[in-house]
């Protein structure tokens, strides 16, 4: 008896602790239904810019399935009549030619140009990282001056320099200084990159007698992907979107890219202008960039975390 | 229409560097090489002009088998920025759209080839353009730079049924004091949220109106032609009717654009009257259908000095040859010019597209045939009543630019209260006389 007594009486604090408990979980019961309340409101706020963020594309997107006469009378959201001959009216607007050859014509550019900076950067940029050579300091500077080179200034160079050769009007100068290393950010991304690779690995190829090509191929190329594909991802959306080179530099409507395509649909000079069917193309044009970006977004992330650019 | 600052810093520079990099000026045509070869044509416009123009070019080439055209067209401010990088590396194509408000800014012999000798020896056919439109195609220094194809003029649009519904239809000619008059016995009798008038200080197409009908040249040199005092006028003129509630507000003033057809607020019913190029008729009307069905826009003439005298400016769109064009292919450059201009079929197809077509004859069957639109054919009416007065502006290089920005500024200044009309005036002009150089 006095053993239970005490047992009770040591009991009794027990059922005053587990009592406690109880008001203790539902305590934390309430915080967490405040806490989820809190999170709740914050999504929604958030929601809420999200969609004032997005509602000219969101305008866009719908105003692109309405006829062309009631994009501007009805601003509302929603259509009164759904359309799809925006679309068909912007694919076909260029009489024997469809927009998707300005497609090809963007996307073969886009092409040599990720695969001339791939190469043409990580080879200058691991001579940079990881070999001596005379001067290599002043080269690096020269080389990211070049950065602080504003455009207009080698405009007119460069294009007499491309016409003199014979290039204008065709993609060369767009796509052949790719391969030659010209995009210095590119370079100095890939530097910082390999600069930060163990010098262990190579020190141990070396051993193995490898030579820098195959230190380069082997080694250093395939643990420098975050960086390439961030290179590729920027080179894709910077040339995609170029406008005024691909402007000056192709002139017939054959080798004309989707920016400047684009374009053609408005005449502020008082001719006719088809919005309708710009919303639809931009939309349609819009597509390759967002996949591109959504298909390397891991490894762009990586690619930024990893090199500083933070 | 506007050329930003850095934008025609950059023109100046790169423009300097053509007289670097640019050929001497191309001989005269040899007078009977063959009409043949491959020629360059550029042109600024959207896809329904593209369309006309390559039409007009097929017939062409149909006409011309030994000739080809290459072309090249743009949108309205990429075209000018095309020609300034390829005139800077002397790559400009043979035959150039130009324009009379941009050519000083071109007009010189190693971008653009002066055109005398084919236009004296006949070689370039100009029957039916006017003389005065023909002067007006010449640069700074006398030459003549472009053979016109379209005119075009400035005046104003308003909205005929709420004229019509108020009883009070829009005179043919009126004067600034008589517009203002108008302007206060009809706004009672507007739809409720109808403004009378959009605040046209700002805008320079009116504002040259202003200073040609006071009896004043916009430039006379390449300088201001203009007293201060005309300024200060303008903007009080403007700002009495602005507190008298005639006009729209300062802030709807600013963003009522007229590069922005579909949400204007007179192709969306909401403005009476508006300064807007006549030729925009038609597709501000398709906008108010839409908006408004059965309410009709209608060409409005600007304002006369109290005198009766006009001050309408003048404007012609037509073809260049670049001075870089090899001699062997001038007959053909000068083939395609005059065919563009002179010929009945292609005159329409272009449908005066860019302007009304500068050939009396094409303007007259244009007006009288069946399916010419109404804003087509009243836009040839009111231009052939106001022509004979009009008064082309000699624009100097950068001019039109530099005083629509400066009049933007002024007014705005004046409007939003930070400045007073003499003060804005003031810096008007300092604003002007600095960009002009």
């Amino acid at each position: 008896m006095a053993t239970s007594k005490t047992t009770d009486a040591v009991a009794a604090p027990v059922f005053e602790r587990s009592y406690d408990t109880e008001a203790l979980a539902a305590n934390r019961r309430r915080r967490r239904n405040k806490a989820r309340a809190k999170k709740l409101g914050l999504h929604l706020i958030l929601l809420g810019l999200l969609f004032v963020m997005l509602y000219p594309v969101i305008w866009m997107v719908f105003s692109s399935l309405r006829p062309e006469n009631e994009i501007f009378a009805d601003l509302g959201l929603i259509p009164d009549t759904w359309t799809l001959q925006n679309y068909i009216t912007g694919w076909n607007l260029f009489g024997d030619k469809t927009f998707g050859v300005f497609f090809v014509n963007s996307f073969i550019i886009c092409a040599l140009a990720i695969i001339g900076n791939l190469v043409a950067c990580s080879m200058a940029a691991y001579a940079f990282a990881r070999l001596n050579f005379r001067f290599k300091w002043f080269w690096f500077a020269l080389m990211l001056g070049t950065i602080m080179l504003p455009i207009h200034a080698q405009l007119i160079p460069q294009y007499v320099f491309f016409l003199k050769i014979g290039w204008v009007n065709t993609i060369l100068p767009l796509v052949v200084p790719k391969f030659l290393a010209t995009d210095a950010f590119f370079i100095f991304l890939m530097v910082q990159f390999m600069r930060s690779l163990p010098r262990e690995l190579e020190e141990a190829a070396t051993i193995d007698g490898a030579t820098y090509w195959q230190r380069y191929w082997r080694i250093i190329l395939p643990l420098t992907m975050p960086a390439l594909a961030t290179t590729a991802v920027f080179t894709f959306i910077n040339t995609y979107n170029d406008f005024f080179g691909q402007l000056i530099y192709l002139t017939e409507i054959d080798k004309m890219t989707v920016p400047v395509a684009l374009r053609l649909f408005l005449d502020p000079s008082g001719g006719t202008s088809s919005y309708g069917g710009m919303f639809a193309m931009v939309l349609v044009s819009i597509g390759p960039v967002l996949g591109f970006f959504l298909a390397s977004q891991r490894l762009l992330v990586r690619g930024i975390a990893t090199t500083g650019f933070k | 229409m506007m050329m930003r600052k850095p934008f025609r810093c950059l023109t100046a520079l790169l423009l300097g560097t053509a007289f670097v990099a640019g050929q001497a000026p191309a001989p005269a045509a040899a007078q009977d090489d063959p009409i043949a070869g491959e020629i360059r044509f550029s042109w600024w416009g959207g896809q329904s002009r593209n369309e006309k123009t390559d039409r007009i070019l097929q017939l062409f080439e149909e006409e011309y088998p030994d000739v080809t055209v290459v072309r090249e067209n743009s949108d309205w401010m990429p075209h000018w920025d095309k020609l300034t990088i390829q005139s800077a590396g002397g790559n400009q194509p043979c035959t150039i759209q130009m324009q009379t408000r941009w050519l000083a800014t071109y007009a010189k012999p190693n971008i653009l080839r002066p055109l005398d000798d084919l236009y004296e020896a006949g070689k370039l056919d100009t029957r039916g353009i006017a003389e005065s439109v023909i002067e007006s195609s010449r640069g700074d220094d006398g030459q003549l730079y472009m053979i016109p194809s379209g005119v075009f003029f400035f005046g104003m649009m308003y909205n005929r049924t709420m004229a019509e519904e108020a009883g009070m239809p829009v005179p043919e000619t009126w004067t600034w004091s008589e517009f203002r008059d108008y302007l206060e016995a009809l706004a009672p009798k507007l739809p409720d949220g109808v403004n009378p008038t959009h605040n046209m200080g700002r805008e320079a197409n009116t504002f040259v109106a202003w200073i040609q009908s006071n009896g004043y040249e916009v430039f006379d040199q390449g300088e201001i032609g203009f007293p201060v005092e005309v300024v200060v006028d303008w903007f009080n003129y403007w700002e009495d009717m602005r507190k008298a509630g005639l006009t729209d507000s300062a802030e709807v003033m600013v963003a009522d654009l007229g590069s922005l057809i579909e949400e204007s607020n007179i192709a969306n019913g909401r403005t009476f009257i508006t300064e807007r190029p006549p030729n925009r008729l038609d597709s501000h009307q398709v906008v108010l259908d839409a908006v408004k069905p059965g309410q009709e826009l209608g060409i409005a003439t600007y304002p006369t000095g109290e005198d009766g005298t006009t001050g309408m400016d003048l404007g012609a769109n037509g073809i260049a040859i670049g001075a870089t064009c090899p001699e062997e292919l001038l007959p053909a450059s000068v083939a395609w010019i005059n065919f563009f201009t002179q010929d009945d079929r292609a005159a329409q197809i272009y449908e005066s597209d860019n302007g009304v077509v500068a050939i009396d004859r094409f303007m007259e069957a244009q007006k009288n045939a069946e399916d010419t639109s109404r804003g087509q054919r009243e836009q040839i009416e009111v231009f052939q009543r106001v022509v004979p007065d009009a008064k082309p502006v000699s624009w100097p290089s950068g001019g039109y630019a530099a005083l629509t920005e400066a009049i933007n500024r002024g007014y705005d200044a004046v409007a939003f209260e930070l400045m007073t009309p003499e003060e804005a005036a003031e810096q008007f002009m300092t604003e002007l006389a600095d960009m002009l150089g």
